[in-house]
This record gives C-alpha cells, sequence and structure tokens, in this order.
C-alpha cells in the first residue's frame, strides 16, 4: 500500500516563547520555513525581536510524495487555543523548553500536563535548550517532574540550531510511535 | 600510607547467584576506593591475609582454621542477618566503614605495614572482571563524592579521569570515541585518586560514560537484573547527553509500551536478543530500570487519534528515516 499526499500527517513543536520551535523547524524542513512573527511586546518575558503569533509551518516531502507537515505553536500563552487546534490529529509532539529561564521548570510542568491532557496517547518528546548544568542533573529534575505527573516523555538536552539534535528528538518521536503500533504493523516493516 | 592484605573466598560450590555477586561487590569497592583510604588493601591468596572474607553459609574447613590462627573473618550473608558484617546488597559506605574499622583493629595488634613504594607497588592489580568498571561507576554513584576526582589509568598512562561522584568525566576526543565504540576495556583500567590536569580534556556528563560502560560490559544480562522479570522504564535517560545508538532509542521506546523481559522486548524494537539484553543494562546502570510492578503506572486515557498513514506506520516511519538520513 502507498501512503498518499493527501493526508495531513503532522508533527508539532510547542513550547513557550524564545524556546527554539522556529529554529528547530528550520533546521529540518524541506521548504523554508513560513512564520507568521511579528515584533515581540512581550520583551519583559523574552528578550527577542519577533515572535510566532499564529504558528509556524514547514514540511518534509518524502520520496513517495507524502508530506509530513511541521507545525509550530504560538509561544505566547495567550494564543493557547491555537495548542488544542494544531494538535489535533498529530503525530506526536515536541515540546522545546529553555534551560536556561527562571521560568523553564514551571514552563515545562504547563506545557507538559496541557499538552498531555489535550490528548494523552499523544507521543511528547521534550527537548532542554540553553541548560544551565553539563553534568544532566538539571534535566534530571526535569524529568522527575514530568514522571511525578504520570507523564513518561523523554527530556533531553538538546541544541536545536544543531540538526542532529532536532533529528535525535523527531527519531524518539518516530520510535515512540513505532513502539505504540499494533503488533501487525511492526511486522509490515 | 598503612598496607593490609585482604582475601576474597568464593565457596567451592555456589548453590546462589547471589553470593557472587556480593563478593563482587565488594571486590569493586576495594578497587574503587584504592588510593582514597587510609589502609591500602592488597588482594592476596587466603594464606598470605590478614582478612578474608567468605560467605556467611560456606562450609570450607579452612575457614576455623584461618580464625584459629589469628586472622580475621569478615562474613558476608544474602539474606537478613544479624550476625554476618555485611547484608547483600551493602552500600559502599558501609563497606568502607567495616574496612575502617578492620584497619584500626589490626594496627591496635601490632606494627602496621608501610606500604611499598617500588613503582610495580604503586600500580593496583588490573581486575578483568567484565562489570567491575561498572560496579565501580554504581558505587561512586551512591557515594557521591563530588569534591574528589578519580584518575583511571591504561598501562600506567592516564586516560579518564572520574569525578567521585560519576556526574562528570573528562577524556581525549579519542578515548571518548573509543568508550562510544566499545573498543577500550574499561574494566582492564586501574583507578586511583587523583585531579582533573589544567588545561586538559572538558569534563562531559558522566552520564555518557556509564551508559556505553553499561551497554558494552557484557552480551548477558547485568548481574543484578534477573531474566525471569519483566522490567520498564521510569523515566527515560538523558539521550541528549548520551547520543544514542538508534537502536538504543528503539528498545528504550518498546520499554514505555509495555514491560518485558529482553526477548521480548527485542521482538517489540524489532532488534536482536543480546541488543535489547545490552541496552537493558545500559538502561539499568543509568538507573532508569525498575521491575514491573514495583510502581503506578501513567493514567491512560482515550484521546483523539492521530491520523494513520495509509500505506502503514512502518512503511511511512522508514520512508521518514530514510528521507532524513536517519540511521535504523
Amino acid at each position: 500500500m502507498i501512503v498518499t499526499s493527501d493526508q495531513e500527517l503532522k508533527i508539532v513543536f510547542a513550547g513557550p516563547m524564545g524556546a527554539g520551535k522556529t529554529t528547530a523547524i528550520r533546521a529540518i524542513s524541506d521548504t523554508p520555513p513560513i512564520s507568521t512573527e511579528v515584533d515581540n511586546i512581550d520583551r519583559a518575558l523574552c528578550d527577542k525581536e519577533s515572535t510566532t503569533v499564529a504558528l509556524d509551518y514547514g514540511q518534509l516531502l518524502l520520496q513517495d510524495g507524502t508530506a509530513v507537515r511541521l507545525y509550530g505553536t504560538p509561544g505566547q500563552e495567550r494564543f493557547s487555543f491555537m495548542w488544542e487546534i494544531l494538535c489535533g490529529g498529530a503525530m506526536g509532539v515536541i515540546l522545546l523548553i529553555d534551560g536556561s529561564s527562571s521560568a523553564a521548570l514551571s514552563d515545562l510542568r504547563t506545557y507538559a500536563e496541557t499538552f498531555h491532557r489535550l490528548n494523552p496517547n499523544q507521543p511528547l518528546v521534550i527537548g532542554v535548550g540553553r541548560a544551565t548544568c553539563t553534568d544532566g542533573r538539571q534535566l534530571d529534575e526535569y524529568a522527575d517532574a514530568v514522571a511525578s505527573r504520570g507523564i513518561v516523555a523523554p527530556v533531553f538536552d538538546v541544541d536545536v540550531r544543531q540538526r542532529e539534535d532536532v533529528l535525535l528528538l523527531i527519531e524518539t518521536l518516530l520510535c515512540i510511535l513505532e513502539a505504540q503500533a499494533p503488533e501487525a504493523d511492526h511486522a509490515a516493516g | 600510607m598503612v598496607a593490609r592484605r585482604i582475601a576474597l573466598v568464593k565457596p567451592a560450590s555456589v548453590v546462589e547467584e547471589k553470593i557472587t555477586h556480593a563478593l563482587q561487590l565488594f571486590d569493586s569497592i576495594l578497587w574503587a576506593f584504592q588510593g582514597t583510604t587510609r589502609v591500602t588493601w592488597t588482594l592476596v591468596a587466603p594464606e598470605a591475609a590478614e582478612v578474608i572474607v567468605v560467605h556467611e553459609g560456606d562450609p570450607d574447613q579452612r575457614i576455623p582454621a584461618w580464625r584459629a590462627g589469628g586472622k580475621l573473618i569478615i562474613e558476608i550473608s544474602t539474606r537478613d542477618s544479624s550476625t554476618s558484617a555485611l547484608v547483600y546488597p551493602f552500600k559502599a559506605s558501609q563497606a568502607l566503614a567495616l574496612l575502617e574499622r578492620l584497619g584500626t583493629q589490626l594496627n591496635l595488634r601490632g606494627a602496621p605495614q608501610e606500604a611499598d613504594r617500588s613503582p610495580e607497588a604503586s600500580v593496583p592489580r588490573r581486575s578483568h572482571e567484565p562489570w567491575s568498571f561498572v560496579e565501580t561507576l554504581r558505587t561512586i554513584a551512591e557515594v557521591q563524592n563530588s569534591e574528589a576526582w578519580l584518575v583511571a589509568r591504561d598501562d600506567r598512562i592516564p586516560c579518564l579521569w572520574l569525578r567521585a561522584d560519576g556526574a562528570v568525566y573528562a577524556a581525549e576526543q579519542a578515548t571518548i570515541h573509543a568508550i562510544r565504540r566499545g573498543t577500550l576495556n574499561l574494566a582492564s583500567l586501574t583507578l586511583q585518586k587523583g585531579s582533573l590536569p589544567e588545561g586538559g580534556p572538558s569534563p562531559r556528563a558522566g552520564v555518557e560514560l556509564s551508559w556505553f560502560a553499561g551497554y558494552y560490559a557484557s552480551a548477558g544480562l547485568a548481574p543484578w537484573l534477573k531474566p525471569t522479570v519483566r522490567y520498564r522504564m521510569q523515566r527515560w535517560p538523558n539521550f541528549g547527553l548520551i547520543r544514542p545508538l538508534p537502536s538504543h532509542i528503539r528498545v528504550a521506546a518498546a520499554l514505555t509500551s509495555a514491560p518485558g523481559r529482553a526477548h521480548e522486548i527485542a521482538a517489540r524494537a524489532s532488534v536482536s536478543t543480546e541488543e535489547a539484553t545490552r541496552t537493558l543494562n545500559a538502561l539499568a546502570v543509568a538507573n532508569v530500570l525498575v521491575a514491573s510492578g514495583d510502581e503506578v503506572l501513567p493514567t491512560k486515557i482515550a484521546g483523539a487519534p492521530a491520523a494513520a498513514p495509509r500505506g502503514g506506520l512502518a512503511v511511512f516511519l522508514s520512508n521518514v528515516r530514510r528521507h532524513l538520513g536517519l540511521g535504523v
């Protein structure tokens, strides 16, 4: 059977403002990502010049014609109504957190709980950028915080400017999808 | 530095696997803490030893004779015991406290022996037990001493520096590659107290070292894992720091969907049983593996299903991997 391109197969990149969603999509998208960015008026919250207000969009065009759409959710919580819309039917969510932010842990809890609540069976992979502690202990704390909420999700140190780091997150998402698939689907591979 | 001689005596017929593990753990602790304690313990034959470590139930007829001859006999038990000095699994701190007491006791008996300062004596014995290095990592992770550093030598040449809590290590790029490829026999390294050289290699996360040490230690299941038990992950290891092989991610993902034994996980992750076993070992060293039933599983609530590729998930995932150049 051939996968056709009229299906919406999508992966969502979520997380607070400045966590690197646009950068991550740019790292792997086959086409230059389309961003609906405007001047950032929340400079107190995140010091970057522009931010995404609706969504980022990129895509992977597979050899058989299948398009995998890559969506970046707007980071600001006042656009949270978009999260549910974008995540509906998605193959999985990659949550990006800025580890250098003083709100990193609370951001992680808020976003992980929100996306887990929207769809508990949807694979969730968490990437933490700019971690302040090089020995991994910061992320151990984050992983424990996620696990204590009954969410089994990988939490990795990443630098989304590096394509291989974004690919690590994608590969993990694919492996989780594979593991969740019925046995018959495994055999097909 | 005071030198003392110690012997570990394994029972002639081992009826319980735990006995071997208990003696291995004690051996690893001796090895890991060489140079960090007031007494230097050297492993020798029982006849030459001042202290002999035996299993509680060992019927060896030589034990009463050794005791009568003035040797200190330490009994390790593998089940609850009020009479044994150590009950397996014991903590490194318990073993070290016991060794400290024995050292004091021997000092009170007579003049301590000065440590041999010849170059040969400064090089500790090599341990070729496949799990000895991993056991050391597990032990120091438990002791949590972030003040000290240990230096690992290969043929007397320093090749790896390890902070004494195991959280950080440092090595030259070639050594790191060898660790990641499994071509450096970590179990053959000698480990002593030392310090990280100024301007030396940059520190890296210790979880990378312990992951690959656990993965390459043996094709068989780690001594502290049981082949009959189903395991699952309580959380994912930090693969961002470990940079695992693609097969490691598949095994880890397979463990999040359901608990399993090595062969079951292998089938689920489409990898060989050896690959699944080695990854289980690495997950255990990373301290993220639990026996099934030991923890509360996350609640599963039905949600909106994701769009399914019509050609089948396996074909789709294979296409995505090929497109992104991801290893399978």
